[in-house]
């Protein structure tokens, strides 16, 4: 998921960067005093899950866990997730910071999608919820995978061919992710509801 | 039963710290052989990867795929210097600027007039034999390092990060 520097042409990487930029500066500015510890942790949480690694054929991927932040943390997925990849960039040399705007918009705008089907879920009971729960970690690395074909093949890459290796290599994370996301927030649901309760905006 | 799950879902995970998602390059120019093996930091080659190298001016030298290894060889007349980009797919990219040893080549072209050896080409000899040694094994060092004490200070960054935060929010 992590774009490194040079891929991207430079039209590509100045507007998703803009928009990057700005989405990560609207989500500090509505961030709530008493949010900043959760989105700590779950930038911690994020920061992690890049290493963890599901081997896919003769490579691998990395969990990608947005779905995850973006329910605890709605529009404050931004911060969170622009400070683990700056962190990541810095240590690791994963991904890079010319392509940094890129990355938080890849994989920080569908961690709203996975807000939206977490706060369904919670309105739900039984079955239905299950659903949403594994929804809300398997959609947005979906979404991500879209977004992350879109900018490549903005870029000059050939859409087809680029799409189809990245779909196939994620479908073992959306299912991981989904099983983790369906088990964890049922568990937080039943143990520390107060965790789930977002009101994060001001 | 939701135990079992989580434990098989945990073994399905390889929990290893490496990271195949930076691509490393290792590539030698010597008496006009251009090597350049590639791989993910984890180990596994770049399966026929398309690549470029560029010279100096930024014209393309040669282009193409890597073998089923990562690797690709090539004799014949090099470029001073050369700029290889490895395309890994999916966004992943790697780039190494390297120099060819010029100097071996005219040590070779040169006729052995005396029997006395020439402390200097031992010296250029050995540097060139102890340079490509070197970076092997700085790719092997690579392969197998655990960066689990980098993403546990990680951790401990972005806490302080967000302690920092918090402190600039209370005001």
């Amino acid at each position: 998921m992590h774009i490194s520097e040079g891929v991207l042409s430079a039209p590509v990487l100045i507007s998703t960067g803009a928009a990057g930029a700005a989405l990560t500066v609207f989500g500090f500015y509505k961030m709530k005093t008493e949010m900043l510890a959760k989105t700590a942790l779950m930038s911690s949480l994020f920061f992690v899950g890049s290493f963890i690694h599901i081997p896919v054929g003769p490579t691998s991927v990395h969990l990608v866990l947005n779905g995850l932040v973006g329910a605890v943390l709605g529009v404050c997925a931004f911060p969170a997730i622009m400070v683990a990849l700056v962190l990541q960039a810095l240590m690791f040399q994963f991904g890079g910071f010319t392509t940094l705007g890129t990355n938080i918009l890849v994989m920080a705008l569908p961690a709203l999608a996975g807000y939206y089907l977490f706060r369904l879920g919670m309105k739900t009971a039984g079955k239905k919820r299950w659903a949403l729960f594994f929804l809300t970690g398997g959609v947005p690395v979906l979404l991500s995978a879209v977004l992350l074909s879109a900018v490549l093949a903005l870029s000059g890459s050939r859409l087809y061919d680029t799409a189809k290796a990245i779909f196939l290599m994620h479908i073992p994370v959306i299912i991981i992710e989904g099983i983790v996301s369906m088990y964890l927030f049922n568990f937080l649901n039943k143990v520390y509801p107060d965790f789930l309760r977002t009101e994060y905006e001001n | 039963m939701k135990t079992k799950i989580f434990i098989v879902i945990l073994t399905l995970l390889s929990f290893s710290t490496a990271f195949a998602h930076k691509l490393n390059i290792l590539a030698f120019a010597e008496n006009n052989v251009l090597t350049v093996n590639s791989y993910f930091a984890d180990g596994t080659p770049c399966r026929e990867c398309a690549f470029q190298v560029f010279d100096a001016e930024g014209k393309v030298f040669a282009e193409g795929k890597l073998s089923n290894d990562g690797e690709f060889s090539r004799n014949g007349k090099l470029p001073a210097e050369m700029k290889i980009v490895v395309d890994g797919g999916m966004g992943h990219r790697g780039e190494q600027t390297i120099t060819s040893s010029a100097e071996t080549e005219t040590v070779n072209e040169e006729p052995v007039q005396s029997t006395s050896v020439d402390t200097a080409q031992i010296r250029q000899l050995i540097r060139e034999e102890l340079s490509k040694q070197t970076a092997e094994l700085k790719a092997e060092i690579d392969k197998g390092r655990s960066h689990l004490d980098m993403i546990i200070a990680g951790i401990g960054y972005i806490l302080g990060i967000f302690g920092i935060a918090m402190i600039v929010k209370k005001k």
